[in-house]
Protein backbone atom coordinates (compact mmCIF):
# COMPACT_ATOMS: atom_id res chain seq x y z
CA UNK A 1 0.00 0.00 0.00
CA UNK A 2 2.81 2.37 0.89
CA UNK A 3 4.48 1.54 -2.41
CA UNK A 4 1.35 2.54 -4.25
CA UNK A 5 1.22 5.79 -2.34
CA UNK A 6 4.79 6.65 -3.35
CA UNK A 7 3.89 5.75 -6.90
CA UNK A 8 1.17 8.35 -7.18
CA UNK A 9 3.44 11.07 -5.81
CA UNK A 10 6.27 10.12 -8.18
CA UNK A 11 3.82 10.20 -11.06
CA UNK A 12 2.99 13.82 -10.28
CA UNK A 13 6.69 14.74 -10.14
CA UNK A 14 7.48 13.35 -13.59
CA UNK A 15 6.29 16.45 -15.50
CA UNK A 16 8.80 18.47 -13.44
CA UNK A 17 11.61 16.25 -14.73
CA UNK A 18 10.21 16.61 -18.26
CA UNK A 19 10.26 20.38 -17.98
CA UNK A 20 13.81 20.38 -16.64
CA UNK A 21 14.81 18.43 -19.73
CA UNK A 22 12.94 20.78 -22.02
CA UNK A 23 14.44 23.81 -20.34
CA UNK A 24 17.98 22.50 -20.42
CA UNK A 25 17.53 21.23 -23.96
CA UNK A 26 16.57 24.70 -25.17
CA UNK A 27 19.97 26.13 -24.28
CA UNK A 28 21.72 26.27 -27.63
CA UNK A 29 25.42 27.03 -28.19
CA UNK A 30 24.68 30.44 -29.70
CA UNK A 31 22.29 31.49 -26.97
CA UNK A 32 23.30 33.96 -24.36
CA UNK A 33 22.75 32.26 -21.05
CA UNK A 34 24.46 32.95 -17.78
CA UNK A 35 26.70 29.88 -17.59
CA UNK A 36 26.73 29.60 -13.83
CA UNK A 37 22.94 29.80 -13.84
CA UNK A 38 22.68 27.06 -16.47
CA UNK A 39 25.08 24.88 -14.51
CA UNK A 40 23.05 25.44 -11.39
CA UNK A 41 19.89 24.34 -13.19
CA UNK A 42 21.68 21.28 -14.49
CA UNK A 43 22.83 20.39 -10.99
CA UNK A 44 19.32 20.64 -9.57
CA UNK A 45 18.10 18.44 -12.43
CA UNK A 46 20.83 15.86 -11.75
CA UNK A 47 20.01 15.95 -8.04
CA UNK A 48 16.39 15.17 -8.83
CA UNK A 49 17.41 12.29 -11.09
CA UNK A 50 19.71 10.91 -8.41
CA UNK A 51 16.88 11.07 -5.88
CA UNK A 52 14.61 9.18 -8.26
CA UNK A 53 17.30 6.59 -8.84
CA UNK A 54 17.74 6.07 -5.09
CA UNK A 55 13.97 5.64 -4.73
CA UNK A 56 13.98 2.93 -7.39
CA UNK A 57 12.63 4.98 -10.28
CA UNK A 58 14.15 4.07 -13.62
CA UNK A 59 13.77 5.57 -17.06
CA UNK A 60 12.50 3.10 -19.66
CA UNK A 61 14.93 2.53 -22.48
CA UNK A 62 13.65 3.07 -25.98
CA UNK A 63 16.59 3.77 -28.27
CA UNK A 64 17.25 0.80 -30.54
CA UNK A 65 14.78 -1.33 -28.60
CA UNK A 66 11.97 -3.47 -29.87
CA UNK A 67 8.49 -2.14 -29.14
CA UNK A 68 6.91 -3.76 -26.08
CA UNK A 69 3.30 -2.79 -25.26
CA UNK A 70 3.99 -3.53 -21.60
CA UNK A 71 6.51 -0.69 -21.47
CA UNK A 72 5.76 1.55 -24.40
CA UNK A 73 2.72 3.33 -25.73
CA UNK A 74 2.67 3.54 -29.51
CA UNK A 75 1.12 6.78 -30.72
CA UNK A 76 2.50 6.76 -34.25
CA UNK A 77 3.61 4.32 -36.88
CA UNK A 78 6.18 4.82 -39.64
CA UNK A 79 7.38 2.71 -42.54
CA UNK A 80 11.15 3.12 -42.71
CA UNK A 81 13.67 0.63 -44.08
CA UNK A 82 16.28 2.11 -41.76
CA UNK A 83 14.67 0.37 -38.80
CA UNK A 84 13.93 -3.27 -38.20
CA UNK A 85 10.50 -4.83 -37.76
CA UNK A 86 8.59 -3.53 -34.73
CA UNK A 87 11.48 -1.32 -33.60
CA UNK A 88 11.14 2.03 -31.87
CA UNK A 89 11.92 4.86 -34.27
CA UNK A 90 11.40 7.85 -32.03
CA UNK A 91 10.58 8.70 -28.47
CA UNK A 92 8.19 11.57 -27.74
CA UNK A 93 7.98 11.30 -24.00
CA UNK A 94 10.18 9.42 -21.58
CA UNK A 95 8.60 6.62 -19.60
CA UNK A 96 9.47 5.54 -16.08
CA UNK A 97 9.40 2.36 -14.06
CA UNK A 98 9.11 2.25 -10.30
CA UNK A 99 10.43 -0.99 -8.86
CA UNK A 100 8.61 -3.57 -10.99
CA UNK A 101 5.69 -1.45 -12.11
CA UNK A 102 5.45 1.05 -14.92
CA UNK A 103 4.51 4.51 -13.68
CA UNK A 104 4.35 6.04 -17.10
CA UNK A 105 4.73 4.31 -20.43
CA UNK A 106 7.12 5.88 -22.91
CA UNK A 107 5.32 7.51 -25.78
CA UNK A 108 6.88 6.26 -28.97
CA UNK A 109 6.74 5.97 -32.72
CA UNK A 110 7.09 2.42 -33.99
CA UNK A 111 8.61 1.42 -37.31
CA UNK A 112 7.34 -1.23 -39.75
CA UNK B 1 -19.93 -21.31 -2.79
CA UNK B 2 -17.79 -18.94 -4.79
CA UNK B 3 -18.53 -15.32 -5.33
CA UNK B 4 -20.51 -14.05 -8.28
CA UNK B 5 -18.91 -11.20 -10.18
CA UNK B 6 -20.73 -8.46 -12.06
CA UNK B 7 -19.27 -7.48 -15.40
CA UNK B 8 -20.03 -4.39 -17.44
CA UNK B 9 -18.98 -5.49 -20.92
CA UNK B 10 -18.75 -2.14 -22.62
CA UNK B 11 -18.07 -1.01 -26.18
CA UNK B 12 -14.91 0.90 -25.27
CA UNK B 13 -14.24 -0.14 -21.70
CA UNK B 14 -15.21 -2.98 -19.41
CA UNK B 15 -15.46 -3.11 -15.67
CA UNK B 16 -15.84 -5.85 -13.05
CA UNK B 17 -17.27 -5.61 -9.53
CA UNK B 18 -18.09 -7.89 -6.64
CA UNK B 19 -20.32 -7.57 -3.58
CA UNK B 20 -18.38 -7.09 -0.39
CA UNK B 21 -20.18 -6.54 2.88
CA UNK B 22 -23.42 -5.76 1.07
CA UNK B 23 -21.84 -3.13 -1.14
CA UNK B 24 -20.53 -3.40 -4.71
CA UNK B 25 -16.75 -2.94 -5.02
CA UNK B 26 -15.09 -2.27 -8.35
CA UNK B 27 -12.04 -4.45 -8.91
CA UNK B 28 -8.96 -2.80 -10.39
CA UNK B 29 -7.12 -4.74 -13.10
CA UNK B 30 -3.49 -5.91 -12.91
CA UNK B 31 -2.43 -2.53 -14.25
CA UNK B 32 -4.17 -0.89 -11.28
CA UNK B 33 -6.96 0.76 -13.27
CA UNK B 34 -10.67 0.32 -12.56
CA UNK B 35 -11.68 0.03 -16.21
CA UNK B 36 -10.14 -2.19 -18.86
CA UNK B 37 -10.23 -1.18 -22.53
CA UNK B 38 -12.40 -3.63 -24.51
CA UNK B 39 -9.59 -4.19 -26.97
CA UNK B 40 -8.08 -7.49 -28.11
CA UNK B 41 -4.92 -7.73 -30.20
CA UNK B 42 -2.84 -10.43 -31.80
CA UNK B 43 0.77 -9.33 -32.02
CA UNK B 44 3.19 -10.02 -34.85
CA UNK B 45 4.80 -12.63 -32.63
CA UNK B 46 1.48 -14.44 -32.19
CA UNK B 47 0.87 -13.31 -28.64
CA UNK B 48 -2.65 -12.36 -27.56
CA UNK B 49 -3.09 -9.08 -25.69
CA UNK B 50 -6.22 -7.84 -23.93
CA UNK B 51 -6.92 -4.44 -22.38
CA UNK B 52 -4.32 -1.73 -21.80
CA UNK B 53 -1.39 -3.41 -23.61
CA UNK B 54 -3.61 -4.12 -26.61
CA UNK B 55 -4.67 -0.48 -26.74
CA UNK B 56 -1.07 0.74 -26.46
CA UNK B 57 -0.01 -1.15 -29.57
CA UNK B 58 -3.15 -0.45 -31.62
CA UNK B 59 -1.66 2.21 -33.92
CA UNK B 60 1.24 0.04 -34.94
CA UNK B 61 -0.79 -3.14 -35.44
CA UNK B 62 -4.16 -1.87 -36.64
CA UNK B 63 -5.05 -4.91 -38.80
CA UNK B 64 -4.78 -7.30 -35.89
CA UNK B 65 -6.29 -5.12 -33.18
CA UNK B 66 -10.00 -5.50 -32.53
CA UNK B 67 -12.02 -2.87 -30.71
CA UNK B 68 -15.73 -2.07 -30.30
CA UNK B 69 -16.63 -5.71 -30.94
CA UNK B 70 -19.79 -5.15 -28.90
CA UNK B 71 -21.28 -3.42 -31.94
CA UNK B 72 -21.11 -6.74 -33.81
CA UNK B 73 -22.65 -8.88 -31.10
CA UNK B 74 -25.55 -10.99 -32.32
CA UNK B 75 -24.50 -10.79 -35.97
CA UNK B 76 -22.65 -13.40 -38.01
CA UNK B 77 -19.72 -11.03 -38.52
CA UNK B 78 -16.29 -12.68 -38.27
CA UNK B 79 -12.89 -11.18 -37.60
CA UNK B 80 -10.16 -12.69 -39.73
CA UNK B 81 -6.75 -12.83 -38.07
CA UNK B 82 -4.16 -14.60 -40.24
CA UNK B 83 -5.88 -17.84 -41.21
CA UNK B 84 -8.26 -17.96 -38.26
CA UNK B 85 -11.76 -16.52 -38.01
CA UNK B 86 -13.19 -15.29 -34.73
CA UNK B 87 -16.81 -14.58 -33.89
CA UNK B 88 -17.78 -11.52 -31.81
CA UNK B 89 -18.62 -13.98 -29.01
CA UNK B 90 -15.07 -15.36 -29.03
CA UNK B 91 -13.50 -11.90 -28.98
CA UNK B 92 -15.83 -10.79 -26.16
CA UNK B 93 -14.93 -14.00 -24.32
CA UNK B 94 -11.27 -12.96 -24.38
CA UNK B 95 -12.21 -9.69 -22.70
CA UNK B 96 -14.40 -11.55 -20.18
CA UNK B 97 -11.53 -13.94 -19.47
CA UNK B 98 -9.30 -11.03 -18.61
CA UNK B 99 -12.00 -9.54 -16.32
CA UNK B 100 -12.44 -12.96 -14.70
CA UNK B 101 -8.69 -13.38 -14.19
CA UNK B 102 -8.41 -9.92 -12.61
CA UNK B 103 -11.30 -10.71 -10.27
CA UNK B 104 -9.73 -14.05 -9.31
CA UNK B 105 -6.47 -12.27 -8.66
CA UNK B 106 -8.21 -9.82 -6.35
CA UNK B 107 -10.39 -12.37 -4.55
CA UNK B 108 -7.74 -15.07 -4.35
CA UNK B 109 -10.23 -17.74 -5.41
CA UNK B 110 -11.70 -19.23 -8.55
CA UNK B 111 -14.68 -17.45 -10.07
CA UNK B 112 -17.19 -19.46 -12.08
CA UNK B 113 -20.35 -17.37 -11.99
CA UNK B 114 -21.14 -13.92 -13.30
CA UNK B 115 -23.83 -11.40 -14.10
CA UNK B 116 -23.23 -9.44 -17.29
CA UNK B 117 -24.91 -6.20 -18.30
CA UNK B 118 -26.13 -5.36 -21.79
CA UNK B 119 -27.74 -2.21 -23.23
CA UNK B 120 -31.51 -2.07 -22.76
CA UNK B 121 -31.96 -2.01 -26.54
CA UNK B 122 -30.11 -5.34 -27.09
CA UNK B 123 -32.33 -7.90 -28.82
CA UNK B 124 -32.55 -11.62 -28.09
CA UNK B 125 -29.71 -12.54 -30.45
CA UNK B 126 -27.41 -9.96 -28.90
CA UNK B 127 -28.27 -11.12 -25.39
CA UNK B 128 -27.72 -14.75 -26.35
CA UNK B 129 -24.36 -13.84 -27.93
CA UNK B 130 -23.33 -12.14 -24.68
CA UNK B 131 -24.34 -15.25 -22.74
CA UNK B 132 -22.34 -17.42 -25.12
CA UNK B 133 -19.31 -15.18 -24.70
CA UNK B 134 -19.54 -15.76 -20.95
CA UNK B 135 -19.77 -19.51 -21.50
CA UNK B 136 -16.68 -19.52 -23.73
CA UNK B 137 -14.84 -17.58 -21.02
CA UNK B 138 -15.69 -20.31 -18.53
CA UNK B 139 -18.38 -18.36 -16.74
CA UNK B 140 -21.82 -19.54 -15.82
CA UNK B 141 -23.87 -16.44 -16.67
CA UNK B 142 -26.49 -16.26 -13.95
CA UNK B 143 -28.30 -13.30 -15.40
CA UNK B 144 -28.10 -10.82 -18.24
CA UNK B 145 -29.33 -7.50 -16.93
CA UNK B 146 -29.97 -4.18 -18.58
CA UNK B 147 -27.33 -1.51 -18.03
CA UNK B 148 -29.86 1.14 -16.85
CA UNK B 149 -31.29 -1.41 -14.43
CA UNK B 150 -27.83 -2.15 -13.07
CA UNK B 151 -27.15 1.56 -12.69
CA UNK B 152 -30.53 2.02 -11.04
CA UNK B 153 -29.80 -0.80 -8.62
CA UNK B 154 -26.41 0.63 -7.76
CA UNK B 155 -27.85 4.08 -7.28
CA UNK B 156 -31.24 3.28 -5.88
CA UNK B 157 -30.31 0.61 -3.35
CA UNK B 158 -30.11 3.14 -0.59
CA UNK B 159 -31.59 6.18 -2.20
CA UNK B 160 -35.08 7.25 -1.33
CA UNK B 161 -35.80 9.68 -4.15
CA UNK B 162 -38.97 8.97 -6.07
CA UNK B 163 -37.84 9.96 -9.51
CA UNK B 164 -34.36 10.28 -10.91
CA UNK B 165 -33.04 11.05 -14.34
CA UNK B 166 -29.71 9.40 -14.89
CA UNK B 167 -27.14 9.76 -17.59
CA UNK B 168 -24.18 7.41 -17.32
CA UNK B 169 -20.82 8.79 -18.38
CA UNK B 170 -20.19 6.59 -21.40
CA UNK B 171 -17.70 6.87 -24.21
CA UNK B 172 -19.59 5.48 -27.15
CA UNK B 173 -23.29 6.13 -26.76
CA UNK B 174 -25.61 8.30 -24.74
CA UNK B 175 -28.52 6.83 -22.83
CA UNK B 176 -30.87 8.74 -20.62
CA UNK B 177 -32.89 6.79 -18.10
CA UNK B 178 -35.82 7.92 -16.05
CA UNK B 179 -36.01 5.90 -12.90
CA UNK B 180 -39.24 5.82 -10.95
CA UNK B 181 -39.65 4.37 -7.54
CA UNK B 182 -42.94 3.46 -5.95
CA UNK B 183 -44.19 1.33 -3.09
CA UNK B 184 -44.55 -1.61 -5.45
CA UNK B 185 -41.05 -1.45 -6.86
CA UNK B 186 -38.92 0.37 -9.32
CA UNK B 187 -39.19 1.01 -13.04
CA UNK B 188 -36.77 2.38 -15.58
CA UNK B 189 -37.41 3.93 -18.95
CA UNK B 190 -34.46 4.49 -21.28
CA UNK B 191 -33.96 6.46 -24.46
CA UNK B 192 -30.84 6.29 -26.52
CA UNK B 193 -29.14 8.74 -28.85
CA UNK B 194 -26.31 7.46 -30.99
CA UNK B 195 -23.11 9.38 -30.43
Amino acid sequence: MFDLGARSVIEKLLPVVDNFERGLGSIGPDQKVDESFANGMDMVYKQLLKLFEDLGVQAIETEGKEFDPNLHNAVMHVDDEKYGENMIAQEFQKGYKYKDTVIRHSMVQVAN
Amino acid sequence: MGKIIGIDLGTTNSCVAVMEGGKPVVIANTEGVRTTPSVVAFTKTGERLVGEPAKRQAVTNAEKTISSIKRKMGTDYKVQIDDKKYSPQEISAMILQKMKADAENYLGEKVTEAVITVPAYFNDAQRQATKDAGKIAGLDVKRIINEPTAAALAYGLDNEKEQTLQQPATTSSAVMTLMQRSHSGCSTNSRRTKA
